[in-house]
């Protein structure tokens, strides 16, 4: 607790019990060796005490054909695993995987020393808020089914809160939630309403697909990126519910392309924000071009060669698919190899 | 090659605990408390995970995956292989394509969601391989649906929604600027579904499925509920309530797009959508009855290229094209006592 001047006890509404967890979507650590994980198939957050606190130095992960290892653990086929999600434990510095197998049954696997064990997800300490917003009933489809559902497309804990975003199987819409943790009984799930413009003269609403937290010229601001992949920076300060939100659109990052993590990392006093996508190269930029970026595509007009904004590197991993930072100078990702093989692959610092 | 030499220990014997083709619980008997088991898929040389327990000197080992059926299996005992199992697949039922939405032959230009709906809850793992697009000569046309990762489904995995890619869709956007619009008005394109893949329990389609579609222009008109016609049924009748308007609309914020009221009470019944959604139809749970009805629009309800009562899907500030005035959100109907 010693980075936590008012003495939060963040698991003091926590019982012991089994969880429903049906799907996993994201999974993400917060603090003392909680485990957030975002189901999309039950809409809820369910919050675990993993008791991984012992603290580890990072070590080099790395593993080939991890879907392999995965499905021999597993007693399964590779072609049946799906790995949905990746997070390192800050604290252990272990790495967790959320893995849909055989027909999408969830399960949470550890990585210790190059080895998988299972995280149980019964009689564990746990707790788990709804996100359901207390809305009209959907109506149901002549078979009596909810055609509704929210997808967990990213999941984060900063500074008291998980921020959560979601996209719908319905309108073309996100949900973006910042809840206090530890959950409540009693609490509003407000949302925010995010637009950018393009160029000065349309615009549009997006939903967010991943997103982090991050100081950006000494200000806490969410760095978002849409499913049309502008990259957008707001000042948390900004992020009042039900209000009209409309973030700096800072990069056009390119096209057909979907961001799927987004970590921030520092070396020699400089911070860098590092995005994963699902067709693009990793792609690097530095926190003082975002900072430094005072105007907005929004008013930008002249249009340059290759995408729009601030500056970026596309560093030489294409096809990451997870994303997250293993201790403080290392960062750790699965990539789909040019022979098809997917791999865990652990890089450091002099990348950045 | 692995050369796997079981030791015939007669005692030893298994007892499988499946469903559906999903081995949830192996009993092993004729082992000591003392015998350390483990399970290991033939050919592994990684334990599978799960926890055993020793009860009445049988050995309980459930694995944390169920196992799968048509998987080789290997028991070993103190470090021993000794005994093989395996459960023979049962066969399941496959899966096919209940529709397809728009259901319409023609869609604008701005065309932004699909949806497919499947007999039963279907695999997510790579399914947009399984999703091609291609021209009216028969190539494929690349980057044209966003392979949104986690996918949307709706809440048993029978519905996927896809969308055609919005940073083209989007006007002002580079890629709509330097590629123009994902599909092309005057052409036609066909979206077909490989016949690989499977069902969440393992059975694939089996046969391909395609639909091809003809793009006309945008779409860049607001729904206007005022525009709406509104055919009463008749008193005493569980007739439906139809509606039809004059644009194709998105099948399911439309489907679940209105509720209908009798003197402030929600009417329970089912609803409809038809003629390549342009018409929704409610069947109420009770008879009808006469006197005035309410119908509440969710403002929410997008037309085929997302725009909804509360927003356009992208605005022209230039032309302050959402300034008009806003669309209702209340329609009504009243049924005769004839």
């Amino acid at each position: 607790m010693a980075n936590n001047p008012k003495k939060i006890d963040y698991k003091r509404n926590f019982v012991v019990g089994t969880p429903t967890v049906e799907s996993i979507n994201a999974i993400s650590f917060g603090p003392e060796g909680i485990l957030f994980i975002g189901d999309s198939k039950t809409a809820s957050i369910v919050a675990i005490d993993t008791k991984d606190t012992d603290a580890q130095a990072a070590g080099k992960a790395s593993i080939k054909n991890i879907d392999q290892r995965i499905a021999e653990v597993l007693g399964t086929e590779a072609s049946e695993i799906d790995i949905r999600d990746m997070a390192v434990n800050p604290i252990s510095n272990s790495i967790y995987f959320a893995v849909h197998a055989n027909g999408d049954q969830p399960v949470i696997l550890k990585l210790v020393k190059e080895e998988f064990t299972a995280m149980p997800l019964n009689d564990v300490s746990y707790s788990s808020i709804s996100l359901n917003a207390p809305i009209a009933e959907d109506a149901k489809d002549r078979r009596g089914r909810s055609q509704r559902n929210w997808a967990v497309s990213d999941l984060s804990f900063y500074q008291g809160q998980v921020m959560v975003s979601g996209l719908s199987n319905k309108e073309f819409s996100s949900t973006f939630r910042s809840i206090q943790f530890p959950f409540e009984e009693k609490q509003t799930l407000s949302s925010l309403e995010i637009y950018h413009a393009a160029h000065g003269r349309y615009e549009t609403y997006a939903p967010i697909k991943a997103f982090t937290a991050a100081k950006v010229g000494g200000e806490d601001h969410l760095i978002a990126s849409y499913t049309c992949t502008p990259l957008v920076v707001f000042p948390m300060s900004n992020l009042q519910p039900d209000k009209h939100v409309k973030g700096r659109t800072v990069a056009e990052l390119g096209n057909w392309n979907t961001p799927l993590d987004m970590i921030v990392m520092e070396k020699d006093g400089v911070s860098y924000l590092l995005m994963a996508n699902s067709s693009r190269s990793l792609m690097k930029f530095k926190f003082t071009d975002i900072a430094g970026f005072s105007g907005s595509l929004n008013t930008r007009v002249e249009e340059r060669a290759g995408t729009d904004g601030i500056d970026f590197i596309n560093l030489p991993f294409v096809n990451v698919q997870q994303l997250d930072k293993l201790g403080d100078d290392q960062f750790v990702f699965i990539q789909r190899k040019g022979n098809g093989d997917l791999d865990l692959v652990t890089q450091n610092n002099r990348w950045l | 090659m692995t050369f796997l030499y079981l030791h015939c220990e007669a005692q030893i014997q298994v007892d499988l605990v499946a469903n559906k083709n999903q081995i949830r619980l192996v009993k092993v008997s004729g082992a000591t408390q003392t015998d350390t088991l483990a399970v290991y898929k033939l050919g592994g040389s990684r334990a599978i995970l799960g926890s055993w327990e020793y009860k009445q000197e049988i050995h309980f080992f459930r694995p944390v995956l169920s196992l799968s059926a048509g998987i080789d299996y290997i028991v070993y005992r103190n470090d021993r292989p000794t005994h093989s199992f395996k459960l023979p697949k049962e066969d399941v039922i496959a899966p096919t394509i209940t529709a397809f939405f728009p259901s319409a032959d023609t869609v604008p230009e701005n065309l932004l969601k699909c949806y497919v709906q499947f007999s039963k809850p279907m695999r997510e793992k790579d399914l947009y391989s399984y999703i091609t697009v291609s021209d009216g000569q028969g190539k494929e046309v690349r980057e044209v649906i966003l392979p949104l990762e986690p996918a949307l489904w709706n809440e048993d995995r029978t519905m996927l929604t896809f969308w055609i890619d919005p940073g083209r869709v989007k006007r002002g956007l580079k890629r709509n600027r330097r590629l123009g619009a994902p599909i092309t008005e005057g052409e036609s394109y066909t979206f077909a579904i490989s016949e690989n893949w499977q069902s969440a329990d393992g059975a694939p389609l089996g046969t391909p499925w395609q639909k091809t579609f003809y793009v006309a222009a945008r779409t860049e008109k607001l729904a206007e509920p005022q525009n709406w016609q509104v055919i009463p049924p008749k008193t005493g009748t569980t007739d439906p309530l139809t509606m039809i308007f004059p644009q194709n609309m998105d099948y399911l914020t439309t489907l679940s797009g209105f509720t209908i009221l009798k003197d402030g009470i929600a009417q329970k019944g089912t609803a409809e959508m038809g003629n390549g959604e342009k018409r929704w139809l409610f069947q109420p749970s009770k008879p009808w009855v006469t006197g005035t009805y309410t119908i509440e629009i969710t403002p929410s309800i997008e037309d085929l290229a997302g725009n909804s009562l509360l927003r356009p899907f992208d605005r022209d500030l230039q032309k302050q094209e959402a300034a008009s005035k806003p669309a209702s959100h209340q329609l009504s109907f009243t049924i005769t006592g004839e």
